[in-house]
């Protein structure tokens, strides 16, 4: 009886013990189609420095395609490191919390918050998790430059034209601002993670080398440019694949622009892959210029169009003679592309020097006027995310598994339902009728 | 002799309504559910199907389970198995086999959405296959959960709840765990948890051994259970 005891608690240890092994040392295979659920070496990396609580909160509505998606990858997160700590909420359920964390109900969006600390990111997707943990375990926040000296708007300026809500946005996002001046020192320090160059209406001599060299050094910089000013940004921008080309674009479509003012495109237009507009609302972009993007930028760099607007566009090139007439010989029909993305990688002997410019044809859309409207602030706080990351974390290859749209009709639910809950259970029934009648007849 | 006990257990339990009710109230409501999912969501997706039929087969395996052992004991056909000299083990793992059999036959029908929506869209198979994985491997630890539940009490009834409560605490073993000092081993307890990774398309070695090594213990259990009762 005794020995039985002891054999059995052997077998019940030695079953604990596999447990215990299994699930230290595991492997995984992911059959989804393109490996959507398979962590990449970054986020593993990013997951191995976690040691201490972070808590996911995903925002996503209860019909949301992607929201088992989510829970999984999220499961797959908490997995890999158990500090990890997630949940997936509709927003409309729980419009508190979502406000608690800053999380805009129609739109969603996930926080990722850590002692108090809490990092925001648009979807539930790999890069933008790691990317949000990476910022968590960040020891200090990343610092942007503000160039000033030039005319450019100042971030202390609270009315319609300064860029103080733009910067209150930045630092809840958890930058650090650093005023530059340009003029009187044209130089970038080396601490500097971001460079934010807004619409200057002075010359920038020698600020323009000083920035230049930043750039060439594997600097980060976004770049805003605007038809008022007379200043051409083109020269920093680009040996970077791209070109702004000045004039004005006038939107034609009724349904892409402010009502009844073609100066103002709202562009919906986001073909990018890039992240920096990744799910953005439409951004509001009034008197704007075009940028365009080098189809073929040569070796190491990447460029990426990141909007247009609508095919009813155009480019005016000399808006003070034509007014808002299309003039086929000089101005350039819509699509306009408004925007670029650029990354550049230099391999140095071994070490990957990075260097990313993100370039826009308006500067307005970022003012106290004007950034609060659609997805302008997002396009802002997404650019200077994809900007100042660290290289080791900006390269996760995003992983949203491809939508498989169902052709389901009214009548084709209901066949559906009539053969999955009707005709199978009735088969079942019937066999089981037939087997009780059998045995009853013998 | 494990083989002739699975052969005696599938015939005695086909010629009972048991798993014919079971199919019929797991296909109905896995179906109902699963294609209010479909409409809602839009998308070719088998992935909903699997936790609804896991908790489905929570509830519905311990039906199919219960008379595993306890109605040998009730009858008191079981003092004649264990009269011969026949351990515990083989019995064990018959009555085992063929609950399991007879499980995944009634879950078997779900092949039918994974067409249904060849038919209707582009689904990706893998999580399709991982799903099918997952279930399967579920119905093999719920079903060894019932058959434990059964080598307890002579009482059938007794033997479903106590499967359906058990399995039902492993289901939520994850839920509030950060609460507990013990939280991170709940988590790992918890079946619904590591049927999630299957669910989604992946499938991981740690959740195939966690299901595996589940019924192993169970059937452990279950043997010693019956070896028990022979020296009483």
């Amino acid at each position: 009886m005794r020995r039985r005891g002891l054999l059995l608690a052997a077998a019940l240890a030695a079953i604990a013990v596999l447990g215990f092994l299994s699930d230290r040392v595991h492997g995984e295979v992911d059959l989804t189609a393109g490996h959507s659920l398979s962590l990449s070496r970054q986020t593993k990396d990013v997951l191995g420095q976690v040691q201490r609580e972070v808590k996911v909160t995903a925002f996503l509505l209860r019909g949301d395609p992607s929201r088992a998606q989510a829970a999984s990858l999220l499961a797959r997160y908490r997995r890999r490191n158990h500090w990890i700590a997630y949940r997936v909420l509709d927003p409309t359920d729980t419009p508190g919390e979502a406000a608690r964390l800053d999380i805009d109900p129609t739109e969603g969006g996930v926080a990722l918050s850590s002692r108090g600390q809490v990092e925001r990111a648009p979807t539930v997707t790999e890069s933008d998790l790691t990317a949000g943990i990476a910022r968590l375990l960040r020891h200090h926040p990343a610092t942007l430059c503000i160039a000033g000296g030039h005319g450019e708007p100042s971030v202390e300026d609270g009315a319609g034209p300064g860029l103080s809500t733009l910067a209150g946005l930045l630092v809840t996002n958890g930058y650090r601002l650093q005023p530059l001046d340009l003029l009187v020192r044209p130089a970038v320090p080396p601490g500097c993670d971001g460079l934010v160059l807004v619409n200057p209406t002075a010359p920038l001599g020698p600020a323009q080398s000083a920035i230049a060299d930043y750039l060439a050094g594997g600097g980060r910089a976004l770049v805003l440019n605007d038809p008022a000013s007379t200043v051409d940004l083109s020269p920093l921008v680009q040996l970077y694949g791209m070109t702004v080309v000045h004039g004005l674009v006038l939107e034609g479509d009724d349904g892409a622009r402010l009502p009844d003012d073609p100066l103002s495109p709202v562009v919906h237009d986001f073909t990018s892959s890039s992240p920096v507009v990744r799910h953005l609302a439409p951004v509001v972009l009034p008197t704007c210029e075009a940028v365009l993007t080098a189809s073929d930028p040569g070796r190491g760099l990447s460029v990426a169009p990141l909007a247009s607007t609508s095919r009813l566009s155009f480019l005016s090139r000399r808006p003070r003679d034509t007014g808002t007439r299309f003039d086929p010989a000089v101005d350039v029909r819509g699509p306009i592309n408004v925007g670029g993305a650029a990354d550049l990688v230099a391999n140095l002997g071994g070490h990957v020097r990075r260097t990313r410019v993100v370039a826009l044809g308006d500067s307005d859309f970022a003012t106290n006027a004007l950034v609060g409207e659609g997805g302008n602030a997002r396009l802002l706080v997404q650019a200077l995310d994809w900007l100042t990351l660290q290289e080791d974390l900006v390269s996760v290859s995003t992983n949203i598994p491809a939508l498989r749209p169902l052709s389901l009709t009214e009548a084709r639910t209901r066949y559906l339902r009539y053969v999955t809950a009707g005709v199978v259970p009735a088969l079942f029934l019937l066999a089981g009728g037939t087997v009780w009648a059998v045995r009853r007849s013998r | 002799m494990t083989r002739a006990v699975v052969g005696k257990e599938l015939r005695v339990l086909w010629a009972s309504p048991v798993p014919y009710v079971v199919g019929a109230l797991l296909q109905l409501v896995l179906g109902l559910l699963y294609v209010d999912q479909l409409a809602a969501r839009r998308q070719a997706l088998f992935q909903p199907a699997v936790p609804i039929a896991g908790f489905l087969l929570l509830a519905l395996t311990p039906l199919v389970c219960m008379r595993a052992v306890a109605e040998e004991a009730r009858s008191g056909t079981l003092e004649l198995l264990l009269a011969v000299p026949v351990a515990g083990r083989p019995l064990v793992v018959g009555k085992w086999l063929a609950a399991w059999i007879t499980v995944l036959v009634v879950l078997a029908p779900v092949v039918l959405f994974v067409l249904l929506l060849e038919w209707f869209g582009n689904p990706d198979l893998g999580p399709v296959l991982s799903g099918l994985v997952g279930l399967a491997l579920l119905a093999g630890a719920l079903a060894a959960l019932g058959v434990l539940a059964s080598s307890l009490t002579s009482t059938q009834p007794v033997a479903a709840m106590t499967a359906f409560f058990v399995s039902l605490l492993l289901w939520f073993a994850h839920v509030r765990a950060e609460a507990l000092s013990v939280g991170g081993v709940m988590d790992r307890l918890s079946i619904s948890e590591r049927l999630r990774g299957f669910a989604g398309g992946v499938v991981d070695t740690s959740d195939v051994a966690f299901f595996v090594l589940l019924a192993a213990a169970a059937l452990t259990l279950a043997a010693a259970a019956v070896d028990g009762r022979r020296l009483r």
